[in-house]
């Protein structure tokens, strides 16, 4: 079924052009010929000569040769007597090649559609030109008489028209009368611009005739097409270039080829175009010979030459414009012109004729003279607001300027608000948003508003006259306090204060500069000059406002330029670009980076992770494969995003969360563990201590011991008397030391490659974190250790601690392992250190839970706080074990076996089932 | 390494004078630049040592936070020594980032001051600007020497990779350092 679908399909199918030849097996498909390589070739596949012998060439199989074997050889006589009747007159065809017949010869044989055929809508300009021609001929008519002598084309349409009684050069339409008179130009009519030209002013022909009979009526006047031709070239307007067909077929009998010859010229075109479509019917026309058309273009040789030319009488160049088609000034004819007539030079645009008469000129009115004793500057008087006190200066003022009158309300015309003036001049008020807050309050609330502040005025003036003795030394006073109170206010932010750029009063220059004088002031801690700086003409209590006032710019000033500033910042990008690359991966902030650092927590949060692809060539002499084969990007991956994407500003990316958190709950150690945690064992004090009493490696040891003492202050304090302490015992120290350099120093593998010995060590570290997952291991040996933590504990001298650390020495070989074991769980933290997160413990604590720390879990049952200071123990430990280290490697070694050992000890109880309970922890510490 | 904050590699083998990478990560300039077999590591004055892993494909930044000095590579190519200019030099496990040792007592807060590690990568010793070179224990973070060599700042430090042979350059001038046993070959004493 599908098989006859498809061949009914190709059956319907209409295929047009030559299929493709199906392509061989195997065979390549050709590529295109550039068509820089393609050659023109003849019908007979030759190169470059495509032409018959009318376009240039001879080809007729024989090439250049008419031909014929022989070419152009004569041929013999042959009496033609018999044939004289048959005797064929030969046409330019019969010495053609039969690609001057083809398609695209000189002389086509083909059908093609002539010009009687053709649509008459292209033939119209050319109607119309013939009219135009056969009015403005020399000899008018001229065309008619073509008409007459030449074939007639008439379309139906016009022989309808003729039928119905129209004839040639008249319009179409109903009989009209003409009017008798034509309408004189109404002189008071005022004609802008140029005076028409009296022929184009009004219809010419029928002007003449003032006799007019009354019946008679005439046919409507033609109508002149209108030349609607779109300009399709470039040209300037008016521009014709030269006519090819002028140029080259029957130019040389007429004059010189000139173009712009102004008013006869459109006519002699018209002319050239019936020529030329008169020519056209010989069927042969361009240059036949000499030319092929690939070659360039030879000068026309063969056009014939005239005499008529050529200047045969030396003269001036009259006839000529001299120009050589040149759209330029026409000098010669512009010289013969009246002087009194409109000069334009030039050529004409068609459509448009000279004026008449030139166009009225322009009147110039001259500037207003100026008066003799004006000066160009303008002088501002001083501008002096009615007041009680102003007013004499006013009058003054006035008077000296000569401009006092008696009548106040021309005096205050300037004055007046526009409120005012509106008032006096009756106008009804604006509708538009009202100008104060008071317009939208009611009636009645102004009215209260009012009589409150008449109110306060009153007793205000009421006050100023109670204190009239004492106001002046008071009011001096007063304002200075409040200078000093803002003076202390303002201390710390009088320095940005005043700065240019700030202007609360810009409105108000004189304010403004007070202002401005004040706030330097202040700033200097003037006292006495802040009242300087405040207007004269005030009155002491406006003074004192304004100081407020300006106090409160200078504090407002201050607070909104830190806000400002606080939120924003430099432009990263420049502004006219719409997206920007970023790199996809951006180092993140480095607040919290800062703050892993102070606390020393190198690692997972200082650290940032990209993808970086190195340069192929970077890869080859480094030797080392490309990690990224494919990829063609070199350094960091680059995205580009548009400049406002959300993402550019979510760079906070999944580890900086966890950074914060992770923080965060160091921060709270950090808090619980204050100074001893940032002592590490890396600390320079210590070390400095160390050297100071440098009397045994011992007493520094105790001496530490005797810090971990101290450090947990009251807790350890209060249970010491109940004998269940948390402080850990002395002896514990080996042990504590090794677990703590064991959470101090996470990367094994460092210490695998200088001590090679340590192979079981790993467990320990392990262990703290087991101790929080256990159960709780029994009292008793809590008891035991608190026993032996009450000596040290009880004072915290030297001596003391020698004797602490001696038994402790002591106790490392000669304690039995349960005693150890306990010590060491004693001492495990319930935390790691914040440093220890790596991979590898992990893997460790599967192995090593062990039993004896399940007593420290109990502890934590018991006083969740306890742990903090546990932790505290912790960093006091570390500090001793580094000094124990300071001793040497050896002590260092041997503690490793301690603690493997006890490892090895508490290894024995396997805690699988709490590996599980121990992971979120340990997720959370990453 | 270029103070204008870029590392440029370029191809010794051809002549071509441009580079054919520029590390243009770093914000601020480069002070010190280590290879290793297959590792770049910069340290730049934007507090940060910057470990390019031409095998990996990952750039691996550490923030230190003082403008680094130097940097360089144990010997066994598993740490990162920094020092920088709050006088501390730091081991920084090159895998993790963590802190795995931290070094004072030497004073580096101005100049571009070495760092170096022994041939065992058992001390870590780094020039001074007090005229010595300080050497310390590299797991217990001990001082474990100082070399007094000049008066003024110890401009260059270089450890030879087999020998406990040290090289110091100050003011103007050059000495080498062997240990108490050393017997000059050309010696005959």
């Amino acid at each position: 079924a599908a098989a006859e679908s498809s061949d009914s399909e190709e059956e319907d199918l209409v295929s047009y052009g030559s299929a493709l030849q199906p392509l061989q097996e195997g065979e390549r498909i050709k590529k295109p010929v550039p068509l820089q390589e393609q050659t023109v070739k003849d019908a007979k596949g030759r190169y470059q000569r495509f032409h018959g012998a009318f376009t240039g060439g001879f080809s007729a199989g024989y090439f250049n040769t008419v031909g014929t074997k022989e070419g152009w050889t004569p041929s013999a006589f042959v009496s033609s007597r018999q044939k004289r009747a048959g005797r064929t007159i030969l046409g330019p065809e019969d010495f053609m090649d039969e690609e001057d017949l083809s398609e695209f010869g000189i002389a086509p044989k083909d059908i093609t559609t002539t010009d009687d055929f053709a649509s008459k809508a292209k033939d119209r300009i050319k109607e119309k030109a013939k009219q135009i021609a056969g009015a403005v001929a020399p000899i008018p008519g001229t065309t008619a008489f073509d008409d007459l002598i030449g074939p007639s084309k008439i379309t139906v349409g016009v022989e309808l028209l003729r039928k119905m009684g129209w004839k040639e050069g008249q319009g179409i339409g109903p009989r009209v009368k003409r009017k008798p008179c034509r309408q004189k130009p109404d002189p008071t009519v005022k004609i802008y611009g140029c005076a028409l030209p009296p022929g184009l002013s009004e219809a010419s022909e029928d002007e003449e005739d003032d006799y007019q009979p009354e019946n008679v009526t005439f046919a409507p006047k033609d109508v002149m097409p209108v030349d609607l031709t779109p300009k399709h070239n470039v040209h300037g307007l008016g521009y014709k270039g030269l006519d090819p067909s002028q140029a080259l077929f029957g130019a040389s009998g007429r004059e010189h080829l000139n173009l712009f010859t102004g008013g006869s010229e459109e006519t002699s075109n018209f002319l050239d175009d019936l020529r030329h479509s008169e020519g056209r019917k010989l069927g042969i026309t361009g240059q036949a010979f000499g030319v092929g058309a690939l070659e360039e273009e030879d000068d026309d040789i063969y056009a014939t030459d005239t005499l008529s030319k050529y200047d045969t009488v030396l003269k001036d160049e009259e006839p000529g414009d001299g120009l050589y088609g040149w759209t330029a000034p026409k000098q010669y004819k512009s010289k013969k012109r009246p002087e009194g007539e409109f000069k334009y030079i030039g050529k004409i645009l068609a459509g448009f004729s000279l004026a008449s008469k030139p166009s009225a000129a322009l009147k110039i009115y001259p500037p207003p003279s100026l008066p003799r004793n004006y000066r160009p500057v303008h002088y501002f008087r001083p501008v002096i607001t009615a007041g009680s006190e102003n007013c004499r200066v006013q009058k003054v003022l006035e008077e000296s300027t000569g401009k006092l009158e008696s009548d106040p309300a021309h005096q205050s015309r300037h004055a007046l608000t526009a409120a005012q003036r509106r008032e006096q001049l009756g106008e009804t008020e604006l509708k538009g948003p009202a100008p104060s807050i008071l317009e939208y309050l009611s009636e009645k609330d102004r009215q209260r508003l009012k009589e409150v502040k008449q109110a306060s005025e009153q007793q205000m003036k009421a006050k100023i006259l109670s204190q009239q003795a004492p106001k002046s030394r008071l009011q001096l006073a007063s304002p200075e306090d409040a200078a000093h109170k803002w003076r202390k206010l303002l201390e710390g932010q009088l320095e940005n204060a005043g700065s240019s750029d700030f202007k609360p009063f810009a409105k108000d220059p004189e304010k403004q500069k007070r202002y401005e004088n004040f706030v330097k002031s202040l700033k200097q801690g003037e006292k006495g000059s802040l009242e300087r700086f405040l207007d004269p003409n005030m009155t002491e209590w406006e003074r004192g406002r304004e100081q407020e006032e300006f106090c409160r710019a200078a504090m407002f000033y201050r607070s909104s330029n830190s806000t400002l500033s606080s939120r924003f910042t430099r432009a990263k990008y420049e502004d006219d670009v719409d997206k920007v690359e970023v790199p996809r991966d951006q180092e993140n902030d480095i607040d919290d980076k800062e703050k892993a650092v102070k606390m020393k927590m190198f690692g997972k949060l200082t650290r940032d992770m990209f993808e970086w692809h190195p340069d192929k060539l970077l890869c080859k002499r480094f030797n080392v494969r490309h990690p990224y084969p494919d990829s063609s990007l070199v350094g960091l991956p680059k995205v580009k995003r548009d400049k406002y994407s959300v993402f550019n500003f979510l760079t906070v990316s999944e580890p900086t969360t966890s950074v914060t958190q992770a923080t965060n709950e160091k921060i709270q150690e950090n808090n619980s563990l204050n100074k001893p945690r940032k002592s590490s064992r890396w600390d320079v004090s210590d070390k400095d201590q160390e050297k100071k009493d440098s009397i045994s490696e011992f007493i520094s040891l105790a001496r530490s011991k005797a810090d971990v003492q101290q450090h947990p202050p009251v807790p350890a304090a209060e249970e010491s008397g109940t004998g269940t302490t948390e402080t850990p015992p002395a002896v514990v120290t080996d042990d504590d030391k090794n677990q703590e350099e064991e959470s101090k120093r996470p990367p094994m593998d460092l210490f695998k490659a200088i001590f090679v010995s340590s192979s079981d060590e790993k467990s320990s570290s392990s262990e703290e974190e087991s101790d929080e997952e256990q159960q709780a291991a029994p009292l008793e040996r809590e008891s035991e250790t608190t026993k032996q933590v009450d000596a040290p504990h009880s004072s915290s001298s030297n001596l003391q601690g020698k004797t602490v650390t001696a038994t402790s020495d002591s106790g490392i070989s000669s304690l039995p392992p349960s005693k150890q074991e306990l010590d060491a769980s004693e001492e495990f933290g319930p935390k790691l250190p914040p440093a220890f997160s790596s991979g590898r413990s992990c893997k460790h604590l599967e192995a090593t839970f062990s039993g004896p720390s399940r007593k420290e879990k109990h502890r934590k049952i018991r006083e969740r706080h306890k742990t903090k200071k546990e932790r505290k123990h912790k960093k006091e430990k570390k500090k001793k074990h580094k000094k124990q280290k300071n001793k040497g490697k050896h002590k260092n070694k041997k503690s490793e076996k301690d603690s493997s050992s006890d490892t090895t000890d508490s290894s024995d109880s396997p805690v699988d089932t709490d590996t599980t309970g121990l992971s979120p922890k340990e997720l959370l510490r990453r | 390494g270029s103070i204008d904050s870029t590392v440029r590699c370029w191809d010794c083998r051809s002549r071509r004078p441009d580079p054919i990478q520029v590390l243009d990560e770093a914000k601020d300039g480069i002070s010190s630049v280590k290879l290793s077999g297959h590792e770049i590591l910069t340290g730049s004055v934007d507090g940060r040592v910057r470990r390019y892993d031409l095998r990996a494909g990952q750039l691996c930044s550490d923030y230190i936070g003082s403008p680094i000095t130097s940097v360089c590579f144990s010997k066994d190519g598993q740490c990162v020594l920094a020092a920088s200019l709050d006088s501390t030099l730091r081991l920084l496990d090159k895998d993790t980032g963590e802190l795995l040792g931290e070094y004072t007592g030497h004073r580096s807060t101005t100049y571009r001051l070495d760092c170096v590690l022994n041939e065992q990568d058992t001390h870590v010793g780094c020039a001074s600007e007090d005229g010595r070179v300080y050497f310390w224990d590299l797991v217990e973070g001990s001082l474990a020497l100082s070399l007094p060599v000049g008066q003024g700042v110890v401009q260059s430090l270089a450890f030879h990779p087999r020998l406990p042979c040290l090289l110091v350059a100050t003011q103007g001038q050059v000495t080498l350092w062997r240990e108490d046993t050393f017997q000059p070959e050309g010696d005959p004493g």
